[in-house]
């Protein structure tokens, strides 16, 4: 029988299984008498077993079979489900994770397991203590240290392995979703051509009839976004178990706390997200939380915490990775931007602790004293950074010495279709997302002065830089300006500064569509869209530009 | 062995004449429109509305030879599967069905493999390294460009 139909469900129903299962092992080291998390990695590794036999997978179906034995022997209390099982368990579910990759990529599930196999079925208890099974019912702790005593930790009431008694889902390629947002994205582009037919011909009907289409390509587009919505904890389900991973690689105690996890954002951006949270954890346990013995110098308990949390504000999700660790020193970071040379002495003199921070994701920037392993060398806050902005994303940091690091990025919920500032700069047209705006300005003049060979200008209280998106774009500078000069106000690595436009052309919700090769690679456009008039306008990522 | 029959596009550009596989080219315009493109080198004209989708349209005799970039040609959109890219070209003389030779080193996109025609060796420019090229330049800034 043909079984390659069924192999996209196959891959897909394992994947969640996985899932499930370093979730649960994790769990079931800070609570191993949790008889129902038992009952679930048992059913888990057994239904994994199942369907890799029945798509004739058998190396995949043979590890599963002896994951589910080692299970078994702990489900009828012959051992304890302690640090080594659950090592050995990890250690299948990842390579049952390679075998699915290798079916997706090329059909075949064959890898060499044998070693692994014999370590799984010749497992013994640590010692005969430990064969007593721990009382089931244990008090459930909100957190458990990670570790060398580990056990990692998700807030309760969060268990991933439930479903809704009788919730009627529907399985939908992503693929069908991507293209149903496309098509929706097309109808605005559409709607906006519309639009600007009925305002030249001066119909009130045709006016009326594309402000009611408006309205439903808006509740359409609402509709099909909620679908792709995913919660946060499709994306903090890996983070328990890579922080168990890391803080017993650095010899390190820390607890994790993960709330918000319904939040829901869409899959792309979950997805995007997925590697700097990854990061962002990894450099807080590595470069953040102190090692035990120093915590405990500096009078703080042993086991470090790490929260993760995950809350709506207004349109857009805020993630927030604090630690109780080290902490950063503002003034050792300027000097160290301006020993590699990224700032000079008077930038550094005048920048806030905040705006300081924000230095750790120039390119190149490092002040830790050694680069581990843990962190690695190749990804760092920069490219965190940039993943962020590429999809209108942002990132804050917050720190005190010795109180510990809070980094905050701020996401939106949906990306591909978003609200544009159009502006008017020599002869072109481009456009701002205006979540990257933090306000438009007509500058007055007599506000504006000379320092050194920076031209600023006075707001309030505050000295703002002003540099011109002709001279950015290399555009000829516009000659003649009125009283007011149109700007732009965004920030700029950490700071506020004014983009001088030649005008403002108005407020348009687009349709963003991402440049491919070879234009992806031009520093500061996020991509382009097609206005009303079937103009095409470039889609500009301010923080980008001055890069 | 014996090497297999293609089909190429022929086409001009500054008095010379190029080879594209025809299987490359996903279609050939006479007329486009086309807006700037901030930050861009000057061989970019701009970037076109195809079919709904941006496309940068790239003057391939500009970014030859540094001529200034031109606003009229003929525009070829290349296959979606190597790049979202038009060339600017002079014009289109026919389709021809042949076999390309390598006649330069691998790492010449422009002229390392070619197609013998009517006694004259026409340049089949590799259109995959042409846009790692691209990307490449851009890459380092927006508004240098290398020339091959």
């Amino acid at each position: 029988m043909d079984m390659t139909q069924y192999k996209d469900l196959f891959i897909s129903e394992v994947r969640e299984h996985l899932h499930t299962m370093n979730d649960t092992i994790v769990a079931l080291e800070r609570d191993p008498g949790d008889r129902d998390k038992i009952d679930t990695l048992f059913r888990m590794a057994h239904s994994i077993k199942g369907m890799a036999a029945s798509m004739g997978y058998e190396a995949m179906a043979e590890l599963a079979h002896t994951m589910e034995d080692l299970m078994d022997k702990v489900r009828k209390a012959a051992f304890v489900f302690e640090a080594g099982i659950a090592d050995l368990l990890l250690e299948g579910a990842d390579r049952l994770a390679d075998m699915v990759r290798g079916v997706a990529e090329d059909g075949t599930s064959e890898q060499e397991i044998s070693g692994l196999l014999r370590k799984l079925a010749g497992y013994t208890p640590a010692s005969d203590k430990q064969r007593k099974r721990s009382a089931p019912g244990l008090q459930r702790d909100e957190t458990v240290p990670l570790s060398g005593k580990p056990g990692v930790t998700e807030s309760i009431g969060q268990k991933t392995g439930d479903r809704k008694a009788g919730q009627q889902t529907v399985r939908v390629r992503t693929e069908v979703l991507d293209s149903l947002v496309n098509i929706t994205g097309e109808l605005v582009t559409t709607k906006n051509r519309l639009a600007t037919i009925a305002g030249a011909s001066g119909s009130r009907s045709l006016d009326t009839a594309v402000s009611d289409l408006s309205r439903q390509v808006r509740e359409l587009h609402d509709e099909i976004l909620k679908l792709r919505l995913m919660p946060f904890g499709a994306a903090a389900d890996r983070l328990p178990r890579t922080l168990r991973d890391v803080a017993k690689k650095s010899g390190k105690d820390v607890s994790l706390r993960i709330s918000g996890r319904e939040i829901e954002l869409d899959r792309s951006i979950l997805e995007e997200i997925a590697d700097p949270l990854l990061h962002i954890l990894r450099n807080a346990v590595d470069h953040g939380i102190e090692a035990p013995e120093e915590r405990l110098a500096a009078g703080k308990p042993p086991c470090g915490t790490i929260a993760i949390k995950a809350r709506k504000e207004h349109d857009r999700v805020i993630i927030s990775i604090s630690d109780d660790g080290r902490g950063m020193d503002p003034c050792r970071i300027i000097a160290a931007a301006q020993e590699k040379g990224l700032i000079s002495e008077d930038e550094g003199a005048r920048l806030s602790p905040r705006q300081a921070f924000l230095l750790t994701c120039l390119p190149g920037f490092s002040t830790a004293r050694e680069v581990t392993g843990i962190s690695g060398r190749g990804v760092g806050m920069d490219v965190v950074r940039s993943s962020l902005m590429s999809i209108a994303g942002n990132l804050s940091i917050d720190s005190e010495p010795g109180r510990g690091t809070i980094v905050n990025l701020s996401l939106p919920m949906t990306i591909s279709i978003i609200q544009v500032l159009l502006v008017g700069c020599a002869s072109m047209c481009v456009a701002f997302p205006v979540d990257k705006i933090l306000r438009t300005i007509d500058i007055r003049r007599e506000t504006m002065t000379t320092s050194g060979r920076r031209t600023v200008f006075m707001l309030g209280n505050e000295r703002i830089p002003l540099l011109s998106l002709s001279r950015l774009l290399g555009l000829p500078f516009p000659s003649g300006r009125g009283a007011g000069i149109p700007a732009v106000m965004v920030e700029l690595r950490g700071r506020k500064a004014g983009l001088v436009v030649d005008r403002f052309i108005g407020q348009q919700d687009v349709f963003i569509k991402p440049f491919g090769r070879p234009l992806n690679r031009l520093k500061g456009l996020m991509g382009g869209a097609v206005l009303g008039d079937g103009q095409i306008v470039c889609i500009l990522d301010p923080a980008e530009l001055v890069r | 062995m014996k090497a297999q029959q293609e089909r190429f596009l022929i086409v001009s550009v500054s008095d010379k004449r190029f080879a594209f596989p025809l299987k490359d080219i996903a279609e050939v315009m006479e007329t486009f429109r086309t807006y700037p493109i901030p930050k861009a080198p000057p061989e970019y004209v701009g970037v076109m509305n195809s079919h709904g989708a941006p496309v940068p349209v790239l003057d391939f005799g500009s970014f030859l030879h540094g001529r200034p970039a031109r606003q009229s040609g003929t525009i070829l959109v290349i296959d979606s599967r190597i790049g979202s890219l038009a060339l600017l070209v002079d014009g289109i003389e026919k389709i021809v069905s042949g076999c390309t030779a390598e006649t330069g080193s691998e790492r010449d996109w422009l002229s390392g493999t070619s197609l013998e025609l009517e006694m004259e060796t026409i340049p089949s420019p590799s259109l995959e390294k042409l846009v790692a090229l691209l990307e490449e330049t851009l890459q380092g800034s927006g508004a240098t460009s290398r020339k091959p």
